[in-house]
């Protein structure tokens, strides 16, 4: 029975202590270094630095990289004769950090636009990789923020596999300047991404849309926009909400689950008093316009996306920069 | 509240277990009865207080009608028999009105056209297990097999908090003696180390296997909108099927284990299903006291197979279609049991004219069928079931472009009908799918499972601490995904 005993009194001392080890471990230890936030990072400082250096009002577009790829900010600047900004990285960013991040450039008397990924509209708390990797290497300031149980969630999603390729890597020199500027000479000023010429066959060969059940949910996606909303009228800022440019597929507009969810969008945010700007068909185009995924157009296509946008709000926006004027 | 949950490891357990031989060590032996009964109620109640009170209608109900059972003489009005007519009338009444009634009113508005309104109510947590422990019980009282004249220790009984909610399915005879015993009063290192040790193979197998599994599963089987190539229709499919199993014996390993805490031995529930060579062997290792349940109380009673071939082939597949609808009111929980039963006749039939066959093949007819079947047992709609089985066998075959780019050669096999392009991007990551599908079948048909795990225990230094590792990074992963088992909604 002895044995027993030294059994059952080990694993109540050991499993706390592997606790405490494998999540300070990964809260001291952990950086990703394989995969997306070091892009993340260096287009958000590039993308937070053109924006804080506007004094005057400015449009600021807010999204993941369908946006990033999407409209141009530096046409829209041309056309409406106001600094534009293209704040949008990457969709796996979620809604609320994505949110909380525009919030840093925003100031009285600017115009956000917020073509989010139906990802983005439909998220209701899952946890995002790419976010809490991120989070872990360069925001630890957020994540500082967060309450116990965030953290120890966001700690928890980082995999034994991850881990060990994070141990692995950090005995490697990373990201020189020249790295750096491989990924910046892309970009304009505006923060648009330039130079995707081509269109993968294969790459954009993707499924329908997946909706949520019932199509109706208010998700944890949308309550974020509510509130930002709320945050843009206390801050003097003007929101409108868009829609995310993808590849068009005839189910959306003739399978009836496809029309409710957009019904269902539309009345949501005319319901909280958020102005949209077009149609999620205004934002759909042929599969051979984008890229290397739905929601990544190809550059001659973010021109045509661009040049829709401004007709769809061009009566909004003239005003709203003349009144501000 | 769930056995993965914080709550319920850290703060209920342990005051469950310590308050529980505390109680016993003062020889508060009563009160420490009353203590456990409160305590697995407590637990029934977290997830919703408002069917509590049906649970305990239904525990006073049988006990009362038992207790006529027992206590019969000539002088009782009702008959003995009316005694356990009127006992089960109940139970199944309970068990139909909560769990058919509204499956019942939209069939009969299909049939005839009628616009009857449905009732939709909540399925109670655990009626479906409790109903059946609670008939088996009326029924061996019936028969004289059991004599419980204490109220409490049949509330003990139905409400044991490790197998309430779903199972193992109890008898009475099996539990009491263990409850009454002396020597379980106190506590038992062995049976912690025991328990510890199988509660956090459970653990691992619904957090860290299951709930893997359950992703790729849903992404298949609920997108409605999406087109399955070939090789998507069958990771979904063997996904749900190892979902199920791991989910289910996770659970299952995980009531043995806290059962263990307490020095109760529930009875084994499966044992390696999937190595199965015939579905009458498939069905002596899955859900085994489901199985036995059937056969004793169903199967046998229709007759068994005392009445010629045809009336055992029809008590065969009346058998399997109300193991079907127990699972769930619907058609397609029917026509799951209606495939198991059809394939228990034809395998007895081919048994009987003496045909066999290398056992490589017939595993890979058993292990097939069931995998077949269970698109039927997953699938919300017919028409998901169909969508995927037909994805199976009529999908388009596509292979990940990044096949492409690695081995261009392969290019060759589009002369052959295959095309690159997504992969299994619908489903999950390509490459997290294509290693863990070949290392569960690994798992599940050549480690020894968790009952031989048990046999095999010795509490090194070793196990200790990889049992530390297995429990911690358990509890670690579900902290990002939190889901309910799966035989919480049957």
């Amino acid at each position: 029975m002895k044995k027993y005993k030294k059994f059952v009194t080990r694993f109540i001392l050991l499993v706390p202590i592997l606790f405490v080890v494998y999540l300070s471990s990964i809260y001291f230890l952990y950086f990703d270094s394989r995969n997306d936030s070091f892009t993340i990072k260096i287009y958000y400082d590039y993308k937070e630095n053109y924006a804080k250096s506007i004094k005057s009002q400015k449009i600021v577009f807010v999204s993941g990289s369908n946006n990033f790829l999407g409209i141009r900010a530096s046409q829209i600047e041309n056309y409406f004769n106001i600094p534009t900004v293209n704040l949008s990285v990457h969709a796996g960013l979620r809604t609320e950090y994505i949110l909380y991040k525009s919030k840093k450039v925003l100031n009285k008397g600017d115009i956000v636009i917020i073509p989010f990924e139906y990802e983005n509209l439909m998220f209701n708390g899952e946890a995002s990789i790419v976010k809490n990797q991120y989070l872990l290497t360069y925001d630890r300031d957020f994540l500082d923020k967060q309450d116990f149980i965030s953290q120890l969630k966001i700690l928890s999603s980082i995999s034994l596999y991850n881990f060990a390729f994070s141990a692995y890597d950090s005995f490697k020199e990373f990201y020189s300047d020249e790295v750096k500027y491989s990924y910046i000479k892309h970009l304009n000023r505006n923060g648009d991404m330039l130079d995707r010429e081509k269109h993968f066959d294969l790459k954009t060969k993707k499924s329908l849309l997946k909706l949520l059940s019932p199509i109706d949910l208010e998700t944890e996606g949308l309550k974020e926009i509510v509130k930002f909303s709320k945050w843009c009228d206390n801050h003097g800022v003007i929101l409108y909400m868009s829609y995310p440019n993808m590849i068009y597929r005839d189910e959306y507009k003739n399978k009836i689950e496809y029309k409710q969810y957009f019904t269902f969008l539309a009345k949501y945010f005319n319901d909280k008093n958020i102005i949209t700007i077009g149609t999620p068909y205004n934002a759909m185009y042929p599969r051979e316009y984008f890229h290397d995924s739905e929601y990544h157009l190809i550059s001659k296509a973010s021109d045509i996306r661009t040049k829709d946008f401004i007709n769809q709000s061009k009566d909004i926006l003239i005003k709203e920069i003349k009144n501000k004027k | 509240m769930l056995f993965n949950s914080y709550e319920f490891i850290f703060i209920f357990l342990p005051i469950s277990f310590f308050i529980y031989f505390y109680l016993n060590h003062k020889k508060l032996i009563i009160i420490a009865k009353i203590w456990l009964i409160i305590a697995s109620l407590f637990f029934y109640s977290w997830w919703n207080i408002i069917y509590l009170p049906l649970i305990l209608i239904s525990i006073i109900f049988n006990y009362k009608i038992t207790q006529l059972i027992i206590e019969y003489n000539d002088k009782n009005y009702l008959s003995k028999q009316n005694l356990l007519q009127i006992g089960l009338l109940f139970n199944i009444g309970l068990l139909v009105y909560f769990k058919y009634m509204d499956f019942f009113i939209e069939n009969i508005n299909t049939v005839f056209s009628s616009d009857i309104g449905l009732l939709y109510l909540a399925l109670p947590l655990a009626i479906s297990f409790f109903t059946l422990q609670q008939i088996a019980f009326l029924i061996d009282s019936y028969e004289g097999l059991v004599k419980e004249r204490n109220f409490l220790d049949y509330m003990v009984f139905v409400t044991f908090f490790p197998q309430l909610i779903a199972g193992p399915i109890v008898h009475h005879k099996e539990m009491m003696p263990q409850f009454e015993n002396i020597r379980n009063k106190v506590v038992n290192y062995k049976n912690i180390s025991i328990g510890l040790f199988i509660f956090s193979i459970g653990l691992f197998k619904k957090s860290v296997i299951a709930d893997r599994f359950a992703v790729w599963a849903t992404n298949g089987f609920d997108t409605s909108t999406l087109t399955l190539n070939m090789l998507e229709g069958w990771v979904t499919s063997l996904s749900y099927t190892f979902q199920l199993y791991f989910d289910f014996s996770g659970y299952t390993d995980m009531a043995i284990g806290i059962a263990l805490l307490f020095n109760i031995r529930l009875p084994i529930n499966f044992n390696s299903p999937y190595k199965s060579l015939n579905i009458q062997d498939f069905w002596r290792r899955w859900h085994i006291t489901l199985s036995r349940f059937l056969k004793d109380y169903v199967y046998i009673p229709f007759g068994g197979n005392r009445k010629g071939k045809f009336t055992t082939y029809q008590n065969l597949m009346a058998t399997f279609m109300i193991a079907g609808i127990w699972h769930g009111a619907g058609w397609t929980f029917i026509f799951w049991g209606f495939l198991h039963g059809l394939a228990i006749a034809i395998h007895k039939a081919w048994s009987q004219l003496g045909f066999k066959i290398w056992s490589w093949l017939a595993w890979i007819i058993t292990f097939n069928f069931i995998n077949i079947a269970w698109v039927f047992f997953r699938a919300k709609e017919w028409d998901d079931a169909i969508r995927v089985l037909h994805s199976m066998f009529f999908g388009q075959i596509e292979l990940s472009y990044k096949f492409l780019e690695v081995v261009p050669k392969l290019d060759i096999l589009r002369d052959y009908g295959v095309t690159f392009g997504a992969g299994f991007s619908n489903i999950g990551g390509n490459k997290e799918i294509m290693f863990t599908i070949p290392i569960i079948f690994i798992l599940v048909l050549l480690i020894k499972n968790s009952n031989q795990l048990i046999d095999n225990f010795v509490p090194t230094k070793t196990i200790t601490f990889l049992i530390s590792i297995i429990f911690s990074y358990s509890v670690i992963s579900f902290l990002t995904i939190h889901s309910e088992f799966l035989y919480f909604n049957f």
